[in-house]
């Protein structure tokens, strides 16, 4: 499986949920998503894809909140980026954990730094923040005004 | 030396690696349970001034700034000879 | 229910090299549920990366951790590299394999060294650390320091392995490979070492996938991932090596998995030589003048398992954002499996089989009586706990 065909099967299922892609070379690409769509695709990847979870990272812009999920597709060495644009004002996604355990830290660290909020999070405590910083702080913000 | 299983039965404290918020109390805690007097050495560049992670949002200050420090041993990472060495010294100079 | 005795004694204690606290709650000698802590060595490095220039962060992410040092920049450069478009020259390509692996094999020997600790052999732990020695010297021989090496930068390295070190580093892996056949048979021949790590701390299949773990953790059960052969980066597609893999995915299979490792890191490292010898001496840059706006993505495989890069960039000389995933993010959320519905003094081992770092992703395991929700016993107990367990075993004391 290369990216091509890869994108044009995601691109088959997922028509109305995929809104860019990006091919930077022959092994890593970019595909931009609806928000609401997360779970579909990722059961996808994740259940009959054979792609491997390895993390997610956010980064607060004017547009919003960025999430990007990486993927990797051992087989054939690809690492995907599936990329989200959450809402500035009140940034929340449904949570990966109850999928599969893979996502479960980072959804919480992702939660502390940034206060993005993943529903129905089996347990969206904090991780690292206890002590370093204040509560209803979210250190990884940034001022748009 | 020898390494002891609990800070009350300590004569030396040996800190290494860069103190964030969550560490500090403990750090105190720590040291004021040690029976005095205690020696306290600070390992390596972060023990010292913080090192690389100085600037970092949750760095809560070099050792000396949260416990009073009696030798330092700079490196990133300090070799074995200049660990051993600075312990020899601290220990000729009591 | 007998009461037990509470001794606070915080997430520092001095057996364990780095601070987390994980909460074992048992039922009687059954650990039943795990919970953990974590958050005494966060630093904030993804956040520092934004204030430094690209060359300053090969610096800082080299000190993330002071075993895998070299994966980070690795995936680093790597990642960079991906977003300039710049291919680097075989010299460098050699150089930076040989970095990698002499690395993964002294974390390993690191490694077996702990787990023999854990286990009660002392005398294991001191071969395994003297035999590491020979590494950390070559180490200073080509890099001027026993960790944190910064070699790596972007578009090449910042130091060559002359020809003329070549024979020195030979005779060096020709001792490794004796000295490991030592270890091996010492290790994986010991019946009591069977008995204390077969069937223990199972992880299985599924489990792997579902927690997505990586490296000797998933390869240990039956999952056969390895970057180096996936997504072959740097001297990788140049030489032959096989991924070792095993199928119980027990605390034995990680360390057999581990163990022989270390004979693909020596063939790849001999191999890896031979390469340099045919290649101009000195020819370890491509001049690399702006990093374009763009996003990249690398990953290496470290000691632990696959390190993960992330960097967007704005054009401008430093990260807009830096994302770090270490291997160990991953695989030490496995322990939850691996612990639940064994003994309190097997937890020790199977805690150690995952190989955690944690100043890449922190140590101290406490066990808790579920019922009574009181402290039972700190780290070194539970140490102690394990040894003993060896003793009885082998009817010493």
């Amino acid at each position: 499986m290369n990216v091509e065909s890869i994108i044009k099967i995601l691109k088959e299922k997922f028509t109305a949920d995929i809104y860019g892609t990006a091919i930077r070379n022959e092994r890593r690409f970019t595909i931009d998503i609806d928000p609401c769509s997360l779970i579909r695709i990722a059961e996808y990847l994740f259940k009959e894809g054979g792609f491997r979870f390895i993390i997610a990272s956010a980064l607060h812009t004017s547009k919003g909140f960025e999430i990007y999920y990486h993927w990797c597709f051992d087989q054939t060495g690809l690492i995907m980026n599936l990329h989200v644009i959450l809402d500035s004002k009140e940034p929340e996604i449904e949570s990966l954990s109850n999928m599969f355990e893979a996502a479960n830290w980072i959804e919480r660290e992702m939660h502390e730094l940034f206060g993005i909020n993943f529903l129905n999070h089996p347990n969206l405590e904090k991780l690292l923040s206890e002590g370093n910083w204040a509560d209803g702080v979210y250190p990884y913000r940034k001022d748009f005004d | 030396m020898l390494l002891v299983g609990s800070i009350r039965h300590a004569d030396v404290l040996l800190v290494n690696g860069s103190i964030n918020k969550r560490d500090k109390d403990r750090l105190i805690e720590i040291y004021e349970q040690a029976p005095k007097p205690v020696l306290v050495v600070a390992i390596g560049a972060c023990g010292c001034t913080g090192g690389i992670f100085a600037e970092g949002n949750t760095f809560a200050g070099p050792v000396d700034k949260i416990i009073p420090v009696d030798a330092y041993i700079p490196g990133c990472p300090p070799k074995p000879e200049a660990i051993i060495a600075g312990i020899v010294k601290l220990l000729n100079k009591n | 229910m007998s009461r037990k005795t509470l001794i606070p004694i915080g997430p520092y204690h001095p057996l364990q090299e780095e601070p987390e606290l994980f909460k074992l709650y048992c039922d009687g000698e059954i650990v039943k549920d795990v919970k953990w802590e974590t958050g005494y060595n966060h630093r904030g490095i993804e956040k520092l990366s934004e204030s430094k220039t690209y060359d300053e962060v090969f610096f800082l992410v080299e000190r993330i951790c002071g075993i895998c040092s070299t994966s980070h920049p690795f995936a680093f450069a790597n990642c960079v590299e991906e977003i300039v478009g710049v291919e680097i020259t075989d010299r460098t390509k050699y150089i930076r394999s040989i970095i990698g692996e002499l690395e993964r094999i002294h974390s390993h020997l690191l490694w077996v060294g702990l787990a023999g600790h854990f286990l009660g052999y002392n005398t294991v732990f001191m071969w395994a650390w003297k035999y590491r020695e020979p590494v950390l010297d070559l180490f200073e021989m080509i890099t001027g320091n026993r960790n944190s090496y910064a070699m790596f930068k972007v578009g090449g390295v910042r130091r060559d392995i002359e020809n003329s070190k070549i024979p020195v580093i030979q005779k060096s892996m020709a001792e490794l490979k004796k000295n490991t056949d030592l270890l091996v048979g010492a290790v994986m021949d010991d019946p009591v070492i069977h008995a204390r790590t077969k069937g223990v701390g199972i992880l299985t299949k599924q489990d792997v996938i579902d927690f997505a773990a990586v490296g000797p953790t998933a390869r240990a059960s039956g999952v056969s991932i390895d970057i180096r052969k996936d997504d072959p980066y740097a001297a990788y597609p140049l030489v032959d090596f096989k991924v070792i893999t095993a199928q119980e995915g027990d605390v034995f299979a990680k360390a057999e998995v581990r163990l022989l490792e270390m004979y693909e890191s020596v063939s790849i490292i001999l191999q890896c030589l031979e390469g340099l010898k045919k290649e101009k001496e000195g020819n370890i840059t491509v001049k690399v003048k702006d990093i374009p706006a763009g996003i990249g993505t690398g990953h290496a495989e470290a000691p632990r398992g696959e390190v993960f890069h992330f960097v967007q960039s704005d054009g401008s000389n430093s990260p807009v954002r830096h994302k770090i995933r270490a291997p160990s993010y991953t695989n030490i959320a496995t322990f939850k499996k691996s612990c639940i519905g064994q003994s309190i003094s097997d937890a020790t081992i199977t805690l150690a089989a995952v190989d955690p770092c944690y100043c890449c992703t922190e140590r101290l395991a406490v066990a808790y009586d579920i019922q009574t929700g009181e402290k039972i016993m700190n780290g070194e107990q539970l140490v102690k706990l394990s040894a003993d367990k060896t003793y009885k075993m082998k009817g010493i004391r």
